[in-house]
Parts: C-alpha cells; structure tokens; sequence
C-alpha cells in the first residue's frame, strides 16, 4: 500500500477497526520513517483515548483499591528470590539505586528525589532521541546498503565489460599480429616480384634489341623483295677473284629509284680491323658502302643511291681497313659487269 | 451548561498541587508519577490508582459488560503497571492515554477469548448496564479538570451522526474489524470505512484543545 492509502487508514489504526494485514502494513510504514504519518497518529490516539470520557463514569469498588494495595505490598515483601526475578524489570530509579549506592543519610530525600527524577526525564528524552536516531540511522543504512548494491551490481557489470574489452583486444592484438606477418610474407613476395619485374624488363630490353635487328634484317628483306619484285630491276653477277674463288656477289639495280642492293656469299671472313668495301667504277672508282659477312659468310649491302650501271664500265669489292677509304687500296675480291 | 472551548485544563491550576513542570494538558495524571510508581512507590500507587480507576474502570465494563470480570481485569491491568511501569513512553501520548489504551487493549483480549470459549458476547450495553447508573458521579478524586474533559469529550462525540457514532463504538468497544462492522450492519465496507473515518476526523478537530499546549 502507498502512503496515501496507509495514511487514510489511520483512523481506523487508532480504534482497532483494521484487519491484521492492514494493520501490519501500517506498522512497517511507521517504522519506515514517514514524515507525516506519525504526527498524525498521535492525534488520531489521542482522541481515541479520550473516547472513554465520553461514557457515563462508573467507579469500582472501593474493595477493589483495598485488594489492589494488598498485592502490592505483597509483591514489595516478597522473599529475595522473586526481587532477583524481578531484576531485569527494575524501574529507572531503582535500577539508579542498583547502580549508584544509596547516599548518606544527611542528603535531604527531596534532594535526591528531584534528581532521580531529573535524570529520569533526561533518560526519557535521550532514550526518545536515541529512538529516533537508530530509526533514522537504520533507514540510512538500508538506503545506502541498496546503494552499496547497486554500485556493486554497477561494478560487476563494468568488470564484466572491462573483461570482454580485454577478449576482444586480445583478439585484435592477434589480428593485427597475423595481419604484420601477412604483411611482411607481402613484402618478401613483393621484393621477389620486383627482382623478376627487374629481370623481366632486362629481358624485354634484350628482346626489343633483338626485336630492333630482327625488324631491320626484314626491313632489309623487304626492299630486296622491293627489288626483287621490280619490272625494271636489273641483276649484275661478281664472280669472285683469286683472292676468294668459291665467293660470289648479286648486285640487284633498280633503275627508277636509283638503288642497288648487294648480296655476296662465301665471302672469307674478315681479318680483324677490314671491312669489304664496293666500288662502282666508273672512270675512276666511286665508293658504293662498306659491308661484314655473317655467321654465314654471307654479306649485305644497300646503296641508296648508284650510277647508271650502263655507264659504269665495271663493279669491284676489295678488302679494306675499316670504315672505308676514298680510293681502293686492298685486294679485289669480287668483280663483275653489266 | 455551555463549556468554552478552551484547554481542558484552563480551570484546573487552583485544584492541583504547585508543580513546576509544564503537564500534559490532557491529562490530569504526571509523567512523574508514572515514573515513582516504576520506582515502586506505593504512595504513587495509590495516587495513580485514585486518578485513574474511575476512567478505567467505565471502559473495561463498558467492553466486557460486568462488573466483577471489569474489576478483575483492572487488578490484572494495575498490577502491570506497578511492574512494568517503566515501559510508559512520554512520546507516545499521554499517561492517561497510555492507561486507556492498555485497559482497552486488555480487555479486547479477553473479549475475544471469551467469544473463542463460546461465550455469548454482549451487543452494546451503552443503554443498559453503564448509562442506567446515575451520570455525573465523580468519584472521589475526580478534579474539575475531569469533569470538564469528560463534558467536552461527550459533546463532541454527541455532534457526530448516529452511524459514525455507532461504526466507532462497535471498533473501540467491541473490537470488530471494518469488515465485521459492515456484515454486522449489513453496509458496504467503503461506508463503514468512511464513517469512522469521518468521526475520528471530527472528533480529532473538536478534541484538539485537549493535547495541544495553550
């Protein structure tokens, strides 16, 4: 029940009117400490006790005061072993009387009255306030035991997170270290890849060199073919001299665009520092070009531009030193003649 | 007689012993004495007895409804106090409240056990056994004070209506929950609540001058 509802039924409390249910609710609520509730409930007894002045008075009988006071006095004589029962109930003053000796006899009773009734009232009052601190002190302590467990309950879950953070860093410390070795498994792939990279562009830069002759030798067969294929091109053959007598030599003119192209086999190898170089003469000898021989012992030559080969009295090859001279100084080795 | 509506106790400095200590308005016994008679002061006894028994004695006939079984729960109420005197709590109300309270409380009990034992139990005897005695006779030792309060106490409780009147006597005498009163009424339960709600609240606000200090 709320304070609203237990603070109506107090009028009910003070005349005895409630069922034990209720009545147990409402004394655990005025032990709780409310505020209001018992100021009210003091006046609500207050007037409940005064209800009896409302009936019209009967005394008892004077016997029974008689009968009363007997018992009394009797409870008051009673041999040493009911007092020593009675022990543990002693009134204040008497228990004061326990206590503190009785004085001497010169010390007026009065005196000694008004003091133990002094102290009486005193003890009242701090037994009163001594109630109401415990009361007090007791609902501090269930409000800050409820507190305390809460804040307890707090910290077992904060704890609790505190542990999984811990899982979960671990396992993010694991991580990372696999994603380190996987990175450093990266970069020993990478170095290997750019060794190959680096070996591969070496290749590539062979293969293009390669590529480069290649395209030139076919660029050299395209215009023998160009030649080859001409309605107008002329074919003069050299035979070879003393010098080299298994050698020969096509020399293949094109009369419109004014080129020759020189085809020689079984030509000797060259000796170190000589070169073959053709002569066209004329009157005198014209330098055609320079050319090598290869593996073969075949020799290439293109001449960009020739004269007339009916004016040319006659086409020679000699063996000269290298890049050529003016005028022929070597051996002939092949000749030959339109 | 038209009584003011002052404190109870407004005439009363002229008839008791000087004390020096402010009392309990409403009360016409000392905190003190209670507390010689804890002390086994049988002179406070006898005092306490004389202020006392009249009003006690009314309530335990009134519950119980014969004079011999009243008496004999006042020796059993008495003896109490003499030994336990010192369970009086100043804070609580009044000395003569603590006394009412008790007495009541006691005689309830017996009621109750005899209602268990299959006595037949009295209905109300308000008109019959108490009110066919002669009213105003104060006893030996009854002070104006008492006979003021008891005045003051009557009127107030003769201005409630004769239900709240009869829901509250049924409670504080006969000691019938809410629920009793109301199957022996034959009302509702929120009636019977109401009515002695209202009549505690009234008689709260008529009674007031008698605790509160001038």
């Amino acid at each position: 029940m709320e304070h609203e509802e237990l603070e109506e039924i107090l009028p009910l409390y003070v005349v005895g009117a409630l069922d034990r249910q209720e009545r147990q609710a409402l004394d655990a609520h005025l032990l709780s400490g409310c505020p209001t509730c018992p100021a009210a409930l003091k006046e609500y007894r207050a007037a409940a006790s005064l209800l009896p002045y409302a009936l019209s008075p009967n005394a008892p009988s004077d016997e029974l005061k008689a009968r009363m006071m007997e018992a009394i006095r009797a409870s008051a004589s009673e041999p040493a072993a009911t007092q020593t029962a009675r022990l543990p109930r002693l009134g204040p003053g008497a228990w004061l009387r326990h206590v503190i000796p009785p004085p001497p006899s010169w010390i007026p009773y009065p005196a000694i009255t008004l003091v133990a009734l002094l102290l009486l009232a005193g003890s009242w009052f701090y037994t009163l306030s001594i109630r109401s601190q415990v009361t007090t002190q007791a609902d501090q302590r269930q409000r800050m035991e409820t507190a305390l467990h809460g804040e307890t309950a707090r910290i077992a879950a904060l704890q609790k997170q505190v542990t999984e953070q811990e899982q979960l860093l671990a396992g993010l410390r694991e991580e990372v270290a696999g994603r380190i070795g996987a990175l450093t498994d990266l970069e020993r792939v990478l170095a290997e890849r750019e060794a190959e990279l680096a070996q591969s562009r070496q290749q590539l830069a062979q293969r293009e060199q390669g590529a480069n002759s290649l395209r030139k030798a076919l660029a050299q067969r395209d215009e023998m073919l160009t030649f080859l294929r001409s309605p107008t091109v002329q074919v003069i053959s050299l035979a070879g001299s003393e010098m080299a007598k298994s050698a020969g030599a096509l020399l293949l003119y094109e009369a419109e665009s004014k080129q020759a192209f020189l085809y020689a086999f079984n030509m000797p190898p060259l000796p170190a520092g000589k070169t073959y170089q053709l002569w066209a003469i004329v009157d005198k000898p014209i330098n055609a070009g320079t050319f090598g021989t290869d593996a073969g012992h075949k020799g290439r030559l293109i001449v960009r531009t020739i004269p007339d080969p009916a004016r040319v009295a006659k086409f020679a090859v000699s063996l000269e030193p290298e890049g050529g001279r003016p005028q022929p100084t070597g051996e002939i080795y092949l000749a030959g003649q339109l | 007689m038209r009584l003011a509506p002052a404190p109870c106790w407004s005439t009363d400095s002229g008839t008791r012993r000087m004390d020096p200590r402010p009392r309990q308005p409403s009360s016409p016994i000392d905190p003190a004495l209670i507390a010689r008679v804890a002390k086994g002061d049988q002179q406070a006894f006898g005092e306490l007895y004389d202020l006392s028994s009249t009003l006690l004695f009314t309530l335990a006939l009134r519950i119980l409804g014969d004079r011999d079984e009243a008496a004999d729960l006042l020796q059993e109420v008495y003896l109490e106090v003499w030994r336990k005197g010192v369970r009086y709590d100043v804070g609580r109300g009044t000395p003569t409240a603590w006394l009412v309270t008790l007495t009541r409380s006691r005689a309830i009990d017996r009621l109750r056990s005899r209602a268990s034992k299959g006595y037949g139990v009295t209905d109300s005897i308000g008109d019959t056994g108490a009110a066919a005695l002669p009213d105003h006779t104060p006893g030996p030792f009854e002070t104006n004070a008492d006979l003021e309060q008891r005045a003051l106490v009557k009127k107030a409780f003769a201005e409630l209506p004769e239900a709240q009147q009869q829901a509250l006597e049924l409670a504080y005498y006969e000691g019938l929950s809410h629920q009793e009163i109301a199957s022996r009424l034959d009302q509702p339960l929120g009636t019977i609540k109401t009515r002695i709600k209202l009549g505690m609240s009234k008689l709260k606000d008529l009674l007031r001058p008698c605790w509160e200090q001038p």
